[in-house]
């Protein structure tokens, strides 16, 4: 009887062992709630869970254990690429510069529509992530020469403390960091995290609440809120809307959303128009024709925006004018950029500022 | 047993079992039809979509046990067949209306829980009915016996003249207008069979609507395509092409899926510029699919290219292309053969072969990905240098396992037959075999090699090339494609399997793990296989009989033989598939021999003096003779002399069944008769369609099969035996 009580509280303390150092392998997330009964209140995101134990948040990557928040994805990145600065889309960020990409899984918004689907909308466990500390992040962004490093692809919100580290390292190394995000997160966190990045491309889906909870499950306002604090935390700033044939290609819903970025956040920012692909669930929606692109940039124009583009499709509209002598200041073909008669941040014909982070 | 002899005074009643065998097949070929275009439906949908179809006719069936008629019967058949007739019409024209509201958003696809329940709402009314019709019409001639051979033999002949009008009227009318045709032939019928006034309003009502059939399709069916514009929606014998235009843009959907736009041009430059990098000089190309996305355009800018030829089975699509409308010289359009038909006649050379096809999300495509077709391809290189190239999906930042295992597979077995094999991870993935090591997708080397070209392209340039190959991105997928080595042959379709989990997780749902579950515990499927047979068997037999186990033998019998004969069926189909490329057009014609061989067999059993286990052992060598010919390619005609022989098997057991359990149980053996017939059929769609054959193939789904059929020649022996001692 003694025996199989040993072998007992011997079977136990190894599991807990085991326990231990699984948890003490994960990170403890910042920007939670302690709550009675081993509960947790997550507060990164709009999303607001509150997790009893063992539950993981709507981004399936940040999990109760014993009354406390941990990353199930720190150091744990599944997609790494050097990518072209443009394709984040970043026109006015170093044009033509090198950009390692980096994303683990999970997401905070569920969109029908996603480009990168296979990764936001898995679990940790689903998928085979690399293991990698921050400071192997910035090693590999300096052995392929990248500027910069871009938390991107999924929404980098829910990775928050990893991302939080490799901007601080990055910073230390005098590279650039970039968040590529729908912006659905709480002030408090962002505007920490604001502090140690260069720059951001905030996804503003689209202009209606109705249009975010049918498409997305997020909401537009905390979007606008995050729009307005990369304006005041001095982010450079570039804005993406992904049109969508019959979902938020309506002009009205288009003047609209322009109306409020030039009355929020001014003319300088530039606004991408991309073209959708179907994608993940919305499979048999046609990608969206030119002429609807072309018609949201005219909108956009007549707000006075002065920098707008056609993305995800080849067309002139991918090329920057001055807004002062109206001259082609970038001459881009697709990623590649042919030309930049830029000097100075200023335009070489009419010495115009121009927006944006320049190579020197 | 019964004369089933047919006098004259029948022959006016047995008319009305000719039109139920219309109306049910034309009406399940044209609803399963439109509800698999309607969401896309893959074999396995297909499967889950029949098999709901058997089971709520089976459970029809079962309703006549609560709910019968004892008098005026007649009239009351005439009511329910034209209720019928009617109820297809509305059923064709809510399966639109219903999707657009469990889908709740145009062009979303549909999950699993609604497909099922879209299905249900829709095949319900019209199935249980059918079900139900069936021992309605066996009372109406009022000797059981006879009647459910003669309804069965007549049904069948119903469903013949069902499948010759589908086969006729295909090419000239839509599927609204089809059903309506065959409402007008129902209804004419049922006036010679006696007149009456509803009949006759009832005729003239869809006359009217035959002239205006078109305008109400296109009206309801170009909702599944707003805001865009149908313009025009083409059946032919390989599927339905249907052309959307919105702000200018035209889309091209293949049986309801987007396959290219007219805006695509972005894409085309990307896939066709990766493979002219890798041929010098080329003269000569085979192209296979991307011609509406603008491939030939793209491969004609090459002034060293003086022919392309470009295969296509559907005219349709070839008519709608630029390049056709400009009368090429150098392009010559093949659609008389499919690829793999043409690879074997022609003896045309090439430079470069490109083939881009959708991923093997059916068999019919999984040929094309195969072990098999890759040789085939070799031969029509010209040169060593030639190049050989494919696609497969990709998705740019990260493979999901599935997607890893598809490409994996799909490159292993490509890899086998070339020498030298490059991958390049574009928008699609392309695979490049070639016998010489000129093939790269090294960045330096492509990029001087564009630059030498000195082209100008709008989006192809060093930048796109650098992004699409550079050493990390390779470095990723080499981990993933150099991996377990699996190659995907007809017999063994992996790649079809991952193409189906790929698709699932779209769904979210994970078939990875249960997959390798059932792959990995053959003899449990099965086991459960049997048991669910025996337990079908033992459920609807009747208790405390004096011949409890000659019964169950008996139902065990039905089950049985109506289980693998649908199934034989089914892998008939899927060979058909495999060999021919397309089976839009012959799904008719198989049925129409099955129900040739169902009738003979029925006829044929009352003169035929030998026992049912001496039928399950002629069964069992004639699944045989299927498992050692199905790997060969068949002529077209021993598809269907194959089909007919075994539907005639299954006609002469289910009839001897039928002849020796009325000796036993004589109460309402037409219902259950018909519901182990039914739900044998639905058990085996539902476990050979939807898992044994996607999972096993086609060979261990036999092997199940003669196992099945083993089983019953030892119990029928075991019966034989009893009822011999007594």
């Amino acid at each position: 009887m003694k025996m199989k009580k040993i072998i007992l509280f011997l079977l136990i303390l190894f599991t807990s062992l085991i326990y231990a150092q699984d948890t003490e392998k994960l990170k403890e997330a910042r920007y939670y709630q302690k709550m009675k009964k081993d509960r947790v209140h997550c507060l990164l995101c709009p999303n607001s869970c509150i997790l009893s134990e063992g539950q993981t948040g709507i981004c399936g990557v940040r999990k109760n254990i014993d009354g406390k928040l941990y990353s199930l994805v720190y150091n744990k990145p599944v997609a790494i690429n050097i990518d072209p600065v443009e394709k984040k889309p970043l026109y006015h960020f170093y044009p033509g510069t090198k950009i390692l990409s980096i994303a683990t899984v999970g997401c905070n918004m569920r969109c029908n529509f996603c480009q990168n689907w296979e990764i936001s909308q898995s679990r940790p466990n689903e998928v085979k992530p690399y293991n990698m500390t921050p400071k192997q992040i910035v090693e590999l962004a300096k052995k392929y020469n990248c500027k910069s490093i871009a938390f991107t692809y999924t929404e980098p919100t829910i990775y928050y403390e990893y991302m939080l580290d490799i901007a601080k390292l990055a910073k230390k190394e005098n590279l650039k960091t970039v968040m590529v995000t729908c912006g659905f997160i709480n002030e408090e966190p962002f505007r920490e995290l604001a502090k140690y990045l260069d720059a951001a491309n905030i996804d503003l889906k689209g202009y209606s609440e109705k249009f975010y909870s049918t498409y997305t499950t997020g909401k537009l306002q905390p979007v606008l809120n995050t729009l307005k604090i990369a304006k005041e935390e001095g982010l450079h700033l570039e804005i993406t809307n992904l049109v969508i044939p019959d979902a938020n290609d309506e002009p009205e819903m288009i003047r609209n959303m322009c109306k409020w970025i030039v009355d929020s956040l001014g003319t300088n920012y530039p606004l991408h128009f991309s073209r959708f692909f179907p994608k993940y669930k919305l499979l048999n929606r046609p990608p969206t024709p030119l002429k609807t692109l072309k018609r949201a940039k005219k909108i956009a124009e007549s707000e006075g925006i002065k920098h707008i583009y056609i993305g995800n499709i080849s067309t002139e509209s991918e090329d920057t004018y001055c807004p002062n002598c109206n001259k082609k200041i970038i001459d881009r073909s697709g990623y590649k950029i042919e030309s930049i008669h830029i000097k100075n941040g200023k335009c070489k014909y009419c010495g115009e500022k121009i927006y944006g982070r320049w190579n020197k | 047993m019964k004369s089933i002899s047919i006098n004259k005074t029948n022959l006016k009643q047995y008319l009305i079992f000719i039109i139920y065998g219309i109306v049910c097949s034309i009406g399940q070929t044209i609803l399963l039809r439109e509800l698999m275009v309607e969401v896309n439906g893959n074999e396995i949908i297909f499967s889950i979509f029949l098999s709901l179809w058997l089971l709520m006719v089976a459970f029809g069936s079962l309703l006549h046990k609560w709910f019968s008629f004892s008098s005026k019967i007649e009239s009351k058949v005439e009511i329910l067949l034209s209720i019928l007739i009617v109820i297809v019409l509305i059923q064709f024209l809510s399966i639109r209306i219903l999707t657009e509201k469990l889908s709740l958003i145009s062009g979303l696809l549909i999950n699993i829980p609604n497909l099922i329940l879209l299905a249900f709402i829709i095949l319900t009314p019209g199935c249980l009915l059918i079900g139900y019709l069936f021992p309605l019409n066996c009372k109406l001639i009022n000797a059981q016996d006879k009647s459910v051979h003669i309804v069965y033999i007549l049904e069948c002949i119903g469903i013949i003249i069902g499948g010759l009008i589908f086969i006729t009227t295909i090419f000239f009318f839509t599927n609204f207008s089809i059903l309506i045709i065959t409402g007008i032939i129902s209804f004419i019928l049922l006036i010679l069979y006696s007149k009456k006034l509803w009949k006759i309003i009832l005729l003239l009502i869809f006359t009217i609507l035959l002239i205006f059939s078109k305008n109400i399709f296109m009206k309801n069916y170009s909702s599944r395509y707003a805001p865009n514009k149908l313009i025009s929606s083409e059946d032919s014998r390989y599927g339905r092409f249907d052309i959307s235009q919105g702000e200018e843009q035209k889309n091209y959907f293949w049986n309801g899926v987007l396959f290219a736009n007219s805006s695509n041009k972005k894409y085309a430059e990307e896939m066709v510029n990766f493979i002219l990098l890798q041929n010098n000089k080329p003269r000569s190309i085979l192209l296979i699919g991307g011609l509406l996305n603008g491939f030939v355009e793209e491969f004609l800018k090459n002034e060293n290219i003086n022919r392309l030829d470009y295969l296509e089975l559907d005219k349709n699509i070839i008519h709608e292309s630029e390049t056709f409308k400009k009368n090429i010289s150098k392009v010559n359009f093949i659609s008389k053969l499919d690829a793999v038909g043409y690879l074997k006649k022609s003896k045309e050379k090439y430079d470069i072969i490109f083939i881009d096809f959708p991923d093997p999300a059916s068999l019919s495509l999984n040929r094309f990905y195969t072990l098999q077709f890759f040789k085939l391809l070799k031969k029509h290189l010209r040169s060593k240098n030639s190049i050989a190239a494919i696609t497969v999906s990709n998705s740019e930042n990260y493979l999901l396992p599935e997607l890893a295992e598809l490409n994996r597979i799909i490159y292993n077995t490509f890899s086998n037959i070339f020498k030298n094999t490059v991958f390049i991870p574009a928008e699609k993935n392309i695979f490049i075999g070639s016998d010489e090591n000129y093939i790269s997708n090294n960045t330096e080397i492509l990029i001087s090699r564009m630059e030498e070209q000195n082209q100008n392209w709008n989006w192809f340039n060093e930048a796109l090339i650098f992004d699409t190959c550079n050493e990390l991105r390779l470095q990723n997928f080499y981990r993933i494609l150099n991996n377990k080595k699996q190659n995907n042959t007809i017999l063994k379709p992996l790649a079809y399997i991952s193409t189906i989990q790929y698709w699932a997780k779209h769904l979210d749902l994970d078939l990875k793990k249960n997959v390798n579950f059932i792959k990995n515990n053959k003899l449990l499927a099965f086991s459960f296989l049997l048991i669910s047979i025996i337990f079908l068997s033992v459920l609807f037999n009747r208790k405390n009989t004096y011949h409890f186990f000659t019964s169950l033998t008996h139902n065990i019998n039905i089950v049985s033989i109506s289980l693998c004969a649908f199934v034989i069926q089914i892998i008939l189909l899927y060979s058909f598939q495999i060999q021919f490329g397309y089976i839009y057009l012959v799904i008719a014609f198989f049925t129409l021999s099955f129900m040739i061989g169902l009738s003979a067999g029925f006829l044929l059993e009352k003169y035929i003096k030998i026992n049912l286990s001496t039928l399950f052992i002629i069964n069992l060598i004639s699944i045989a003779v299927i498992f050692f010919l199905i790997s060969s390619s068949l002529p077209v005609v021993l598809f269907f002399i194959l089909n007919i022989f075994i539907s005639s098997q299954e006609g002469a057991i289910l009839a001897k069944n039928l002849s020796k359990k009325y000796n036993y149980d004589n109460k309402d053996i037409a219902e259950k008769f018909y519901f182990l017939d039914t739900i044998g059929a639905t058990v085996g769609g539902l476990v050979f369609g939807v898992i044994f054959l996607p999972i096993y193939g086609i060979n261990i789904s036999l092997v199940f099969m003669m196992f099945i059929i083993l089983l019953n020649i030892v119990t029928n022996l075991f019966t034989e035996n009893i009822l011999k001692n007594k």
